[in-house]
């Protein structure tokens, strides 16, 4: 009898010492610090802009065309490049419905949007934008363009959290050779976003985001007060 | 926690086997009215502690700032009593011990606050219900239902607490005997490995 006692202690022991080694392992990993961050800004900035770029592309694309047109877009005027003319999108199939565009110049719009935002399958949360955009050069493919933008929003989220996002002066979008189908995104991005997390009203952190020229993931990310 | 699994589940067959053949020469031995067992439960539970999932699954702000709260699997040490009512009905109680490591990690920066150690004690009345099967390995159900008492670090000193085994083996003599249960609660989720001594 004393021998099982003894192995069932010695097991007892070998257990508990894996058990310790287990809440070790689960430490997290601090080469990941700003990663969540990062992504974020991507998720809900970035492509914030992308989603409304990629609207104005479209409304570009088919300004000439009445039946898309009435399809994809509520319209004060025919001519989207007419300064004055407000677009606005309707509810199927884009998220952002209810996007105001409008022409304020020369290859120069902007945009308006009030209403829920989702990206993925992230949770849907209403978010506010305002942005500016000024059309560049076209690119090697038809239809898509460099875009200079200034954008400024926010975003109110669960649990009392909220940000304000903006940028302070241009952020290009560009699209280099390496992009070739159409419409494939813009991949030299230069310029920088700031993002002010808000905790119950008050402002709890403070991110900025360079992106460089290459594309914006690998932007140089920084946080703090 | 494989090696450690079988190694325990050796030492339970190995009691077992001892009260078999304890049994077969002492020859029949009459129905005992009170059983003891000792039990280690593996993947212990702690409902209370589980406060977000540790990934970052969508982009949210409170997923980034907010702590993600993990617990360490530990074992869980139970010892319980069984009084024989009837032929198939059991009551008793069962005293378990659990101690937890809970780590904190904030994603926003890697932060990671550990080693709070949070010590449980559960004490559960349960009601058995034996299955009559082959004499040397019978099969049981239990339902247990009590309190949790925090001994150290956490909140709630007191909760509710319940087990369920919905089904649960014993093999060997009538004496000494060895036990795997599958169980399910907020003490432990998984199985319990055990001896049991009856007198």
């Amino acid at each position: 009898m004393k021998k099982y006692i003894v192995i069932l202690a010695a097991a007892l022991a070998v257990f508990s010492s894996c058990s310790k080694r287990e809440s070790d392992g689960a430490i997290g990993d601090k080469s990941k610090d700003n990663v969540y961050a990062r992504a974020y800004m991507m998720c809900i900035v970035d492509n914030l802009a992308t989603d409304i770029l990629n609207l104005f592309e479209d409304a570009l694309e088919v300004n000439a065309d009445y039946h898309h047109r009435t399809t994809q877009f509520d319209f004060s005027g025919w001519d989207f490049c007419t300064p004055g003319t407000i677009w606005t999108v309707k509810p199927y199939p884009n998220p952002l419905q209810g996007l105001m565009m409008e022409c304020i110049g020369e290859n120069r719009w902007s945009a308006i949007y009030n209403g829920d935002y989702v990206f993925g399958d992230s949770s849907c949360f209403p978010t506010n934008i305002s942005m500016t955009l000024e059309r560049g050069a076209e690119s090697g493919q038809k239809g898509h363009f460099n875009w200079n933008i200034t954008l400024e929003g926010n975003r109110t989220e669960d649990n009392g959290y909220s940000c304000l996002f903006r940028t302070d002066a241009v952020v290009s979008y560009g699209v280099s050779d390496r992009i070739s189908s159409s419409n494939g995104g813009w991949d030299v991005l230069t310029g920088i976003y700031y993002l002010d997390v808000m905790k119950d009203g008050k402002v709890a952190d403070y991110w900025k985001f360079e992106m460089n020229g290459s594309s914006a993931y690998s932007g140089k990310f920084s946080r703090g007060l | 926690m494989k090696r450690l699994a079988i190694l325990f589940s050796a030492v339970a067959l190995a009691f077992g086997a001892q009260g078999a053949s304890a049994q077969e020469t002492d020859g029949p031995v009459r129905e005992k009215r009170h059983e003891f067992n000792l039990f280690v439960g593996f993947f212990g539970a702690d409902l209370t502690m589980s406060a977000a999932s540790s990934s970052y699954d969508r982009p949210e702000l409170s997923v980034l700032y907010e702590p993600h709260v993990q617990n360490s699997v530990t074992p869980v040490i139970t010892l319980g009593y069984n009084y024989k009512l009837l032929g198939f009905l059991k009551l008793g109680g069962q005293i378990s011990y659990a101690g937890y490591y809970r780590t904190t990690t904030y994603l926003i920066d890697g932060r990671v606050t550990r080693g709070e150690r949070v010590d449980n004690l559960y004490a559960l009345p349960e009601v058995k219900f034996c299955i009559p099967s082959a004499e040397h390995f019978r099969l049981y159900a239990k339902l247990a239902a009590g309190a949790r008492f925090r001994l150290q670090g956490g909140k709630e000193p007191v909760a509710f607490a319940w087990d369920i085994t919905p089904i649960g083996f014993e093999w060997a003599g009538k004496t000494v005997y060895g036990n795997c249960e599958f169980c399910w609660g907020n003490v432990v989720k998984g199985a319990r490995l055990g001896i049991g001594y009856r007198f």
